[in-house]
This record gives C-alpha cells, sequence and structure tokens, in this order.
C-alpha cells in the first residue's frame, strides 16, 4: 500500500526524499486525533477503508494536485486501523517552488481526501468482537 | 444456457456494515440491472436504510459512478457511505 499505512507516519517518513533545489516552499498538514470531542474523553479513534478504492482515489488526487500546481514531491499518508490521541492519523507535505502553490495544494489535497477518500473513523467498532479481530473489519 | 441474471457481490463499509451485520451481501438481479436497481433491491429488504442509502455512494470497480451504470458479472461494487477520513 503507497498512502494507506497501520504503522505511525513518522517526521523520517514524511522527510524521507530528498529536496527538489527548484523548490522554494514546504508546507506540511498533520491530522491529529484530538483527545477529547464533544465533551467525551477519546482514547482511540478507528479508521476503516476501502483500500483499494482508497489507494485509487488517492494517487488520482496526487496527480490532478500535480496538474493544477507544479508540485515536485507530494507526500500522503493516511492511517487505518487504531490511531491513539495525539498521533497523526493523516499527514500532506506538498513541495513546490513559491508557498501559494504549496499552500494551495495541500489544502486543495486534505480538502480532498476528506470528501472522497473511502476512510471512516469510528469510535468503536461495533464488529470487531464478532470477527475476533481488533480494529476495523478488513475485506478479504 | 443463456443466463438471464447476474449475480453481484456488493461490498459494505462502516456504517451500512454496522446496520446489515455483515460486509458483503450476494444478489441476484436481472440481466442490464443498473446501480438504482440494486439499491431498490436493497431498500425493498430494508427499508429503514432508505435514508442511509441516499446519502452513499455507488462505486464500481473501484471507481464512483453513476446510479444508472449497467452492472456487469463479476464487477465489484461497493456502497460508499459518507466517508469520515481525516
Amino acid at each position: 500500500m503507497k498512502y494507506l499505512t497501520r504503522d505511525t507516519i513518522g517526521v523520517r517518513d514524511r522527510h524521507r526524499k530528498r529536496a527538489d533545489l527548484r523548490d522554494g516552499a514546504s508546507v506540511e498538514f498533520l491530522g491529529i486525533v484530538r483527545g477529547r470531542e464533544n465533551g467525551k474523553k477519546i482514547f482511540h479513534l478507528d479508521y476503516e477503508a476501502y483500500p483499494p478504492m482508497a489507494e485509487r482515489v488517492m494517487d488520482r488526487l496526487v496527480e490532478e494536485a500535480g496538474e493544477k500546481w507544479p508540485l515536485h514531491r507530494v507526500f500522503l499518508r493516511h492511517r487505518i486501523g487504531r490511531v491513539s490521541a495525539g498521533e497523526v492519523s493523516v499527514a500532506i507535505r506538498v513541495d513546490a517552488p513559491h508557498r501559494e502553490e504549496a499552500f494551495e495544494a495541500c489544502r486543495f489535497l486534505i480538502d480532498a481526501v476528506k470528501k472522497d477518500v473511502p476512510i471512516w473513523k469510528r469510535e468503536d467498532d461495533p464488529l470487531a468482537h464478532v470477527s475476533g479481530k481488533r480494529g476495523p473489519v478488513q475485506r478479504g | 444456457m443463456k443466463q438471464e441474471t447476474l449475480v453481484i457481490r456488493l461490498l459494505l463499509f462502516a456504517q451500512l456494515k454496522d446496520r446489515l451485520g455483515r460486509s458483503e451481501l450476494s444478489f441476484s438481479l436481472p440481466l442490464g440491472s443498473t446501480g438504482k436497481d440494486l439499491l431498490a433491491q436493497l431498500g425493498q429488504n430494508d427499508p429503514t436504510l432508505q435514508s442511509l442509502l441516499s446519502v452513499s455512494r455507488l462505486a464500481v470497480n473501484c471507481e464512483y459512478t453513476s446510479l444508472d451504470q449497467i452492472l456487469r458479472e463479476g464487477d465489484e461494487v461497493a456502497l460508499i457511505p459518507p466517508v469520515s477520513g481525516g
């Protein structure tokens, strides 16, 4: 899987690729699991996905961003499975020659991810105990 | 023998999976049926699903698609309830 991961998304993952000398701006967005929602304490969220489609949609979004803005590097990663409060659930990093396109592309990507990628967050997976697995039930 | 029905495996996720208690369903539909026909049959089986179905999107072979798309044997059909990633 290119965009989905069950592992934590660390700083090293996000900065692995070498800088492109044409780029003068790098914008990073991190989505983080809040520890409190509507006054209720949250220990973790379980992210369920339809993996083959999520991968395909994210691939398309990265491609679309690359057509709209002159991007040289795009990093996009979304966690699936259990993510603890305070951890990064989604990370996007966009490098471009100038800040305008970097900000715009990063904004476009997070908005589009939230709107179109088949990923669902839940506080508890009611089927987890039925399947005998922890976390979201995966297909196949 | 000429085949007159097609069998469609429908993948379910999130709220739809919870509501139906399973992650996939199998449907027997007349040849030439569309996504709309599939949803109609699902809604008929359980009318309380209607509001959730009306906000869900259909995907065929991992692409969002119109409800008018004609389904074919072997298609991977999925119902995508409102997504909430991020």
